[in-house]
């Protein structure tokens, strides 16, 4: 009697191990699955080597940069509607950069070239001296170049840019024609 | 024929047999379970909507780029059951959009992401070679 009571016993211990070893693959490999695949911060950084190579050559910054026409999206071939998208618009904002040009006394050079979402700015400022950024993409530098002032001088600036993507992407349920 | 009932196959085997079967069963489930959802469509969905955009943000103008997507292929043509479809319907730009869009379930639905780069760009449909090699063509013009 004993003997079958507690085989019972055993095979109800058995089960209960199989829903929790189950329950536990399941949530994991669940969790694993939906989670996104995280590539904002590579995504930063191919745009902050994208604003690089377009607005310096050689060491230079281009002196375009300085002119007050400047327009950053069409002479870098960067999609307004998506870095910026107007208010208007639908789409949601989902990056901000920030463009800094300081000379050797600190001062700015000319205005920074910012735009999007300026909430983003605050929660990577945060962490730029540590270098370890938050759940946003983030990707910080701060070089040094040369530019051609408008006496036809030499001067060292210090470029500082900021990248933030939150961009994740979205499932959809409409298929678009190439 | 005197056998004892202790020592005789059924009386021994059975239970155990039931837990091994049960086991069995539970751990087929499984993995049929983990293999669907890491080798299923959504995240290969996600893995090339975001590699071919990034590949894009990342191309200087000018640039073809030949990318290898026989796995996200193999997949499509195991849910959509239609080599065509497949090759069709799994990879696609929006003419307006600057998205790429990849979908290899059965279904309508997939995975969109958009790339930042203002550069003329072409998507070809995927090229089933003859060695059984599935690619996609990028182009990026200025």
């Amino acid at each position: 009697m004993n003997k079958r009571g507690s085989e019972k016993i055993m095979s109800v211990v058995f089960i209960l191990y199989l829903i929790l070893i189950g329950a536990g693959v399941i949530i994991l490999v669940a969790q694993y699955v939906n989670s996104p695949v995280d590539v904002r911060q590579l995504e930063t950084k191919i745009l902050q080597t994208n604003f690089m190579e377009c607005i310096t050559e050689n060491g230079y910054v281009i002196s375009d940069v300085f002119s007050d026409d400047f327009n950053l999206y069409t002479y870098c071939h960067l999609n307004k509607d998506i870095l910026n998208p107007s208010s208007d618009d639908k789409r949601e904002d989902y990056f901000w950069f920030n463009i800094s040009f300081f000379n050797e006394s600190g001062s700015m050079v000319r205005n920074s070239l910012s735009a999007g979402n300026s909430m983003y700015q605050s929660d990577c400022d945060v962490n730029v001296g540590k270098k370890s950024f938050s759940s946003l993409g983030c990707s910080y530098k701060n070089e040094s170049y040369l530019f051609v002032n408008k006496t036809g001088g030499l001067e060292r600036i210090r470029v500082a840019t900021l990248v933030v993507s939150e961009n994740t992407g979205k499932r959809s349920a409409v298929t678009k024609n190439v | 024929m005197g056998v004892n009932k202790r020592g005789s196959a059924n009386a021994i085997a059975w239970p155990e047999i039931t837990f091994l079967i049960l086991f069995l069963v539970f751990a087929a489930i499984l993995l049929v379970f983990v293999n669907n959802s890491v080798g299923g469509a959504s995240l290969t969905e996600e893995i090339y909507a975001k590699k071919i955009a990034l590949i894009i943000d990342g191309a200087k103008p000018n640039t073809d780029i030949v990318l290898d997507v026989t796995d996200a292929y193999e997949i499509a043509l195991r849910l959509k059951k239609d080599s065509g479809r497949a090759l069709n319907e799994s990879f696609s730009k929006a003419n307006n959009e600057p998205c790429i869009f990849v979908s290899l379930g059965s279904g309508q639905g997939g995975y969109s992401y958009c790339y930042f780069s203002d550069y003329d760009v072409t998507l070809s449909r995927p090229n089933l070679e003859a060695s059984g090699r599935v690619t996609v063509k990028i182009e990026v013009r200025e």
